[in-house]
């Protein structure tokens, strides 16, 4: 009896560990689980990564920019991978997160320090994957979901899903909008009450602040018996924004008016042919992405004049090949070769400042992993970009994993890396300021992590700590000048150390499932660049809104198909300078907040699924600010139908 | 027993989630306004220092300066008011008892007690003001970067009474904007700085613009010396701009014909130099060099006289690799206050000299210190 127990589990440990794919030895990557993908879909990959992932987003307000900072790194050292094609502005080097509707993605991968080698180029802090994928065993047809929220909120997405085993189209639409004209208690202008003396804080509106996004995404699949999989996937997309002005204007009603459109043509083939232990990739790619910015005041007797009106546009072609040839079950080699066109085009039609550039760019990938023995596994990279700016030196990895516990499947990690970044095209060329003299950045890094993944009687648990150590050299800042623009330079060395923790349980107690999922994060980023400025306070300092302290928290009960969830995500305070001095003025004092959701499904004949959901967005309904200047709204609210059949 | 079991997990998970949300339920937003406001009258001179700040950041600040005493207070009108000043604080001028501090980017002008830093009143719906100047007590000119216009307002009535239109129909470059006043009987001149080259003179009485005078590219400071003569510092433009570079020049113009007497051409094209001010006896000149262009050499504090006909070439105060952010002359004291943004994301540095290069003193103050206003 106790023998054939302790085969029966030897036998699941033994699954375990070789049900995890090869590629994934020594890396440091998390998923997010895929039920929190679904959980939110209304709404964009920024608030994705704030309730669920360890990164840092910094977000402009409601529906604003949100960019994505890795262990203190800045937000042009985040790379995101649409089905492996970068999607990041070669001109400002940077995605926003805001423009990333969770309703597109199927699966969301990070990439932490190094081991973003795999992925991307120069991604120093780390690459973000999204991912979609045919879900063959998928027999839904269709699926709507309508959202009513506050502020004239409105969200609108129908997906519908046609053919069945060879051959399958995916098509997604939506269209999201926002009035986003929440009130609030302006507590950075007072008028003075001329009887008392006292202030009156105006309780104004979030004016000029609207945003409607609308997209598509079709997909189309293929599978063949002859072992060829085809797939062409096409991502169009529009968002029209008003900005809203910093809540300290008390200008004209008419002035300081800005505007923002961003459009997006992605269309990504894929050609997977399988021979024996080979695996040959084609992903051709195109790519059209464009921002116009305008900002314009009235004035009398001249109408609308704008004071700032920038046009970019960027068109990419990609092409990446790559081969896999499995050895056995043990050993692997990866081969892959791209080659990309940008071209971009940017040009302020007041300033008349323009500038077009072509990039040529040419990357090889090798990498090799190796379970050398039942316990330990090998993870070697390298990767070499060439551009017709730049040629960088190789960027190498090397990592090994270790199964220390086979009982309660406990392993460690340890990889180390060193990679490099060429300077984003606006570095270079942008008029004024761009610098031709720029020195790529680099960043080498070291990861020790320690990881359990393991099911018990009564729950799982899916926990990891992973210890890092980065120096970035050579790093890029753009610095304002007296004459009125800015200049970046290779000025700052940036020591980024710090503990990632994440946890994962799950558990059912009679009717009761609970899923508990936390991510905490420890980050020191401090700046060793030139100590030798006179005056200078900002050697040895925290980097400027990176929070020491990050953490997120969301627990989710279900019985009798009612689902009750909670988010938590808090950061310590946050430095606006780079000497850290804090007043009372530009305090960014820690931030918590709290959102629930409450749902309820139905089936109806075993077929059409039925879920309605209630959220509550900033429970405790606080006044409070998370970056400088910007209002945040109080507590509101959504109200979401699905229907699936 | 199992059950009992679960509950009990049921019971401390419950436990726990009641924990983390009454720790998280309360930001600290109201410490910004609950604090010990300072309570001062300071009646004896003293200096402004204006705090730019950063742009988009909302957070320029006022500091206050005591010569005799050399106590320096940082961020004065929100630790009397508990409200920040606004976005890109760019002038402040003193009218009696009361100081004018023009904030760019909000739009607005606010209006403290010189001596208190109280907040008693603003002057609002501009469009991007950059300085406000007292013609006499029932009128003063509020300059703006990009409404062509000049707004002329009423510190008895409290409000904007007449617009001075200053457009001169171009849609791209050399369109009119104004940025600081100087008047000599009723004639009031103003540099038209960004992406123009004209002083705009107007008439004090009619409000109208009664003549122009060409000087080099981007007009950025200026002043009248002893023998009634305009001195304009115009720094060039910049590289790679559409509207064209040239060398930064200063330019001596007589009021009464508005003829130039002369235009003196610096050398290096990089040099953008700008805060030309002037002496007591208003017979010397001072301005920044070489602030910020690294490949300057020679950067500093210049010095020279109104009879010189050529421009000096060594400084006056060397200040190295310092970013030079403002100058200012204390007529009163005859001493001469400039600063040093540092790495414009921090606090920065105000150093005090005597008319002779001796230096008196250095203190912290706010981001970005871009001017002075002698009290």
């Amino acid at each position: 009896m106790s023998q054939s127990l302790n085969d029966t589990i030897k036998i699941q440990e033994v699954e375990i560990v070789a049900k995890k794919p090869l590629k994934e030895i020594a890396k440091s990557k998390t998923n997010i689980d895929s039920t929190l993908i679904l959980e939110i879909t209304g709404e964009s990959m920024a608030e994705l990564l704030s309730e669920h992932s360890s990164v840092f987003i910094k977000q402009a307000g409601r529906g604003a920019l949100a960019t994505v900072s890795f262990r203190g790194t800045s937000a042009s050292h985040t790379d995101v991978l649409w089905n492996d094609i970068s999607i990041k502005s070669p001109m400002l080097g940077q995605v926003d997160f805001s423009l990333l509707p969770v309703y597109f993605i199927d699966e969301i991968s990070l990439y932490s320090g190094g081991s973003s080698i795999e992925k991307s180029n120069g991604a120093l802090g780390g690459a973000i994957s999204i991912n979609n994928k045919a879900d063959w065993n998928n027999d839904k047809k269709a699926k709507i979901i309508l959202g009513f929220g506050s502020y004239g909120t409105t969200n609108n997405f129908l997906q519908f899903n046609l053919g069945k085993n060879k051959f399958k189209s995916k098509t997604r639409i939506f269209y999201n909008y926002s009035r986003n004209n929440f009130e609030f208690r302006n507590k950075n202008i007072a008028d003075i009450d001329p009887e008392t003396g006292e202030y009156i804080y105006p309780v104004q509106k979030n004016e000029n602040a609207d945003f409607t996004q609308y997209g598509v995404l079709q997909e189309f699949y293929y599978r063949t018996k002859s072992n060829i999989n085809l797939s062409l996937k096409y991502w169009g997309q529009q968002t029209d924004r008003n900005l809203p002005r910093l809540n300290t204007f008390e200008g004209s009603d008419y002035s300081n008016i800005s505007r923002q459109i961003d459009v997006n043509h992605r269309l990504a083939g894929n050609i997977v042919y399988y021979k024996n232990k080979n695996k040959f990739t084609y992903i051709p790619a195109f790519v059209y992405q464009k921002m116009d910015y305008n900002q314009s005041n009235y004035i009398s007797g001249v109408g609308y004049q704008n004071i700032i009106f920038s046009k970019s546009w960027n068109r990419s072609f990609y092409n990446k090949l790559k081969f896999n040839h499995k050895f056995n079950d043990k050993n692997e080699l990866s081969f892959n070769l791209d080659f990309n066109n940008d071209y971009v085009f940017t040009e302020d039609t007041v300033t008349k400042q323009a500038y077009e550039k072509q990039l040529n760019e040419f990357v090889m990938f090798l990498s090799f992993n190796k379970q050398i023995k039942e316990r330990l596994g090998l993870s070697l990279m390298a990767r070499k970009y060439v551009s017709s700016i730049y040629n960088l030196p190789i960027s190498p990895f090397g990592g090994i994993e270790y199964l220390i516990n086979k009982k309660h499947n406990i392993s460690a990690k340890l990889n180390i890396s060193k990679n490099y970044k060429a300077p984003n095209l606006n570095d270079l060329y942008w008029q004024p300021g761009g610098n031709l003299e720029l020195q790529p950045e680099e960043n080498l890094t070291t990861d020790l992590a320690l990881l359990i993944n393991k099911k018990y009687k009564y729950f799982n648990l899916k926990s990891s700590v992973t210890a890092f150590y980065s120096d970035v050299d050579n790093w890029i800042i753009w610095i304002p000048s007296p004459m009125g623009y800015w200049t970046p330079e290779n000025i700052a060395n940036v020591i980024s150390q710090g503990v990632e923790c994440q946890i994962n349980i799950s558990f059912k107690i009679s009717d009761f499932k609970i899923v508990a999922i936390g991510n905490y994060a420890y980050t020191d980023a401090k700046n060793y660049g030139d100590k030798e400025i006179w005056g200078d306070q900002s050697y040895g300092k925290q980097l400027a809104y990176i929070p020491v302290h990050s953490g997120n928290i969301f627990i989710s009960l279900n019985r009798w198909n009612y689902t009750l969830s909670y988010t938590h995500n808090s950061y310590s305070e946050r430095y606006t300078t780079s000497s850290n001095d804090i007043s009372l003025r530009d305090w960014l004092y820690p931030y918590y907040m709290n959102n629930v959701s409450l749902s309820k499904n139905f089936t109806l004949k075993e077929k059409y699924l039925f879920e309605i959901n209630f959220k509550v967005y900033n429970l405790f309904n606080e006044e409070y600010r998370s970056i400088l200047g910007r209002p945040m709204p109080g507590r509101n609210y959504l109200l979401s139908l699905k229907f699936e059949f | 027993m199992m059950i009992k079991n679960n509950r009990h997990i049921v019971l401390k998970f419950a436990k726990i989630i009641f924990t983390i949300v009454i720790l998280s339920s309360c930001m600290n937003d109201d410490v910004l306004r609950d604090f010990d406001r300072l309570n001062k009258n300071e009646t004896e001179p003293g200096v402004f220092i204006i705090n730019e700040g950063n742009f988009m950041y909302s957070n320029a600040s006022l500091s206050y300066y005591n010569p005799k005493t050399q106590e320096i207070i940082n961020d004065v009108f929100y630790k009397t008011n508990a409200l920040p000043l606004g976005d890109v604080a760019q002038s402040m001028t003193i009218n009696d008892s009361l100081g004018y501090v023009v904030v760019n980017n909000s739009g607005k002008i606010y209006i403290i007690d010189i001596n208190t830093f109280k907040y008693v009143g603003k002057i609002t719906g501009l469009v991007s003001p950059r300085h406000i100047y007292f013609i006499n007590k029932q009128k003063a000119y509020i300059s703006d970067l990009y409404s062509k216009s000049i707004f002329v307002y009423n510190p008895i009535l409290q409000q904007v009474t007449n617009i001075i239109n200053i457009s001169n129909g171009n849609t791209e470059f050399s369109q009119h904007n104004s940025e600081m006043f100087m008047q000599t009987s009723n004639k009031v001149y103003v540099n038209s700085w960004s992406y123009d080259n004209k002083i705009l003179v107007i008439n004090s009485i009619s409000d109208e613009i009664i003549d122009s005078i060409t000087v080099g590219k981007q007009p950025n400071s200026m002043l009248i010396d002893k023998n009634n003569n305009l001195w304009v510092l115009s720094d060039g433009g910049f590289a790679g701009s559409n509207y064209g570079q040239e060398n930064a020049s200063l330019t001596q113009i007589n009021l009464q014909t508005n003829n130039i007497i002369q235009t003196l051409s610096f050398n290096d094209i990089d040099a953008s130099p700008n805060n030309l001010c002037i002496n007591s006896t208003r017979d010397t000149l001072y301005f920044v060099y070489g602030n910020w262009a690294s490949s300057v050499s020679g950067s500093g504090i210049y010095q020279m006289s109104i009879n010189d006909t050529e421009l000096p070439t060594s400084p006056f105060i060397s200040t190295g690799t310092k970013t030079i952010y403002g100058l200012n002359y204390d007529t009163e004291n005859n001493e001469l206050y400039f600063s040093d943004a540092v790495n414009n994301t921090q606090n920065g540095f105000v150093f005090r000299f005597k008319s002779n290069g001796i230096a008196i003193d250095t203190f912290k103050v706010g981001i970005n210190p871009n001017g002075f206003c002698f009290k």
